[in-house]
């Protein structure tokens, strides 16, 4: 290691042979030092990525004495619990003080998006004046597609087509160039869950899209949980940071960016609803652990159908959820006009 | 000078000190208290060039209270302006109370904590023996103090300047730093996503 560079005492009674003095100090007095640092979550974050020790230290004494002080007694792991779940803190810390960005919020991705795609199917079009059969298909798809409607001179796919078309179901239609099928056991349910290619908007934003520290408290609640949730879901453990969160004022409009976690996720209604429902997931990342893909709590119909959209089809609301129950949405003033 | 209190450090200097500027130490108040006729204390542990300078500290702080790690109150017979003549008993409720509205005692405070924060104002070498020897000899505001003083050194720095400041390796393995710079991507500002 290279040697110290520190100059005045030669340090003999105090030196433990360390090249780095600092190295040698006790963790109590190490601790002490990393809680005047508590102030602003970049400062341990820093540290954090310093050395292995720190960041040790930081992760699961720091973080947890933090959360122990500032969230919701109900949310943290109960002291039986505490050990185990040494893993969970530094994602807990994360969620109290860390915003997701307008990119992990869902900001970003397409309005179109929104459910209704997935919902509904792709919008398809057509060669004008193909036949009827269901043999002849566009070149952009593998399977036959069910025949287009009569009035030939609609050259796309409509709303009514689909709901027409909705009682003639082919399996093969699920699969389609915006879907990445999974192989399938011979004579399981031909309803894929597979994985949605997101579009992103194309446009200049004003603020940060990646995650960034959180303006505002850096706390969570239920109360704030609850105001999100459809009613049919108010027995579900949801905290979420205070009103209005990150606030994020682009051109357009602004976006108060939350994020929060679920209690128990695998317990939850929402959990049950998204599994029944075989929702296909997003590659929209968690912003707070490792899963690369999330859940679109809007259209699995899990959000408060007051929120409604847009007259440019963006949603008031939008939040996707990921396997370990984290939350990552972006809330917009309500259209004047409703 | 009232009672006296002789200590030895570790390469056999020997100072001779006040007992309210030794005590402030709380293991030479205890190890005084004993009843041993030798009233030599040996610190074998801290030399004279650091003792010196924890003595400079505890002779400053000798006569106030704990600024730093009780709430910052002069009792009012300690008061520069007063000179004891405010009603009440001296508990830390009428004290902060009377430095709350005393300008004389509000300044003194301040006084002492902007000493405090120049005193720390060192080199990280002697912060850390600083350190080291508040703990060792249990002084509390000194602890206070170079604990503020290594913050301070930290805060503002990035993981690359601290590392140098403090001279500590950077002993992740390559797996172990990529995870860490990808939880800790927040700590940038990118534009793009």
């Amino acid at each position: 290691m290279a040697s110290s560079a520190s100059t005045g005492t030669a340090a003999a009674a105090a030196a433990t042979g360390s090249c780095s003095p600092f190295a040698s100090l006790s963790d109590d007095i190490v601790l002490n030092i990393l809680a005047k640092l508590e102030a602003d979550p970049r400062h341990l974050a820093r540290l954090a990525c310093v050395c292995s020790r720190l960041s040790s230290l930081i992760r699961t004494v720091c973080y947890r004495s933090i959360c122990s002080r500032s969230l919701p007694a109900d949310l943290l792991p109960s002291p039986t619990e505490a050990a185990a779940a040494a893993s969970s803190w530094p994602s807990l810390y994360k969620l109290s003080v860390c915003c997701p960005g307008l990119y992990r919020a869902g900001v970003l991705l397409e309005h179109s998006d929104f459910g209704l795609e997935r919902d509904i199917g792709p919008h398809l079009t057509f060669p004008v004046g193909s036949s009827s059969s269901s043999s002849s298909s566009s070149s952009d798809l593998t399977n036959p597609v069910p025949p287009i409607p009569s009035d030939a001179g609609v050259s796309c796919w409509s709303l009514f087509d689909d709901l027409y078309f909705d009682t003639i179901y082919d399996p093969s239609e699920v699969e389609d160039v915006s879907f990445v099928p999974i192989d399938l056991p011979p004579g399981e349910s031909p309803v894929t869950v597979g994985s949605v290619v997101s579009k992103w908007r194309k446009q200049q934003w004003a603020g940060p899209t990646n995650s960034h520290l959180a303006s505002g408290l850096w706390s969570l609640s239920r109360e704030q949980g609850n105001k999100l949730l459809a009613s049919r879901f108010k027995s579900d453990c949801l905290y979420i940071c205070d009103w209005p969160g990150c606030v994020h004022a682009e051109e357009k409009r602004k976006y108060m960016l939350f994020r929060g976690v679920f209690k128990n996720f695998k317990r939850s209604r929402v959990w049950k609803t998204i599994v029944d429902s075989n929702r296909g997931k997003i590659e929209l990342s968690c912003a707070f652990c490792a899963c690369r893909e999330t859940w679109d709590l809007h259209s699995a119909f899990c959000l408060r159908r007051v929120f409604g959209f847009h007259d440019d089809g963006e949603p008031v609301v939008r939040a996707y959820v990921c396997e370990n129950g984290h939350v990552s949405g972006a809330w917009t003033d309500r259209p004047l006009f409703a | 000078m009232g009672k006296t209190i002789k200590l030895i450090s570790g390469d056999g200097e020997m100072f001779e000190v006040e007992e309210a500027v030794a005590f402030q130490s709380n293991i030479i108040k205890s190890l005084a208290d004993e009843d041993n006729a030798d009233d030599c204390i040996p610190l074998p542990r801290v030399d004279s060039q650091i003792l010196s300078k924890v003595l400079e500290f505890c002779r400053k702080h000798a006569n106030s209270p704990s600024v730093h790690t009780k709430f910052a109150a002069i009792p009012s017979e300690l008061c520069p302006k007063h000179d004891g003549s405010a009603a009440g008993a001296s508990s830390s409720e009428s004290s902060s109370a009377h430095s709350e509205t005393c300008r004389a005692c509000y300044d003194a405070v301040m006084k002492l904590v902007q000493w405090d924060l120049e005193f720390v104002k060192v080199d990280l070498d002697l912060i850390h023996h600083l350190l080291k020897a508040a703990n060792y000899l249990d002084i509390e505001d000194l602890m206070f103090m170079a604990v503020e003083g290594a913050a301070n050194a930290i805060r503002g720095n990035n993981p690359e300047e601290i590392r140098k400041l403090f001279d500590l390796e950077n002993d992740f393995t390559p797996e172990e730093e990529k995870e860490i710079l990808k939880e800790y991507s927040w700590l940038d500002d990118p534009f793009e996503p």
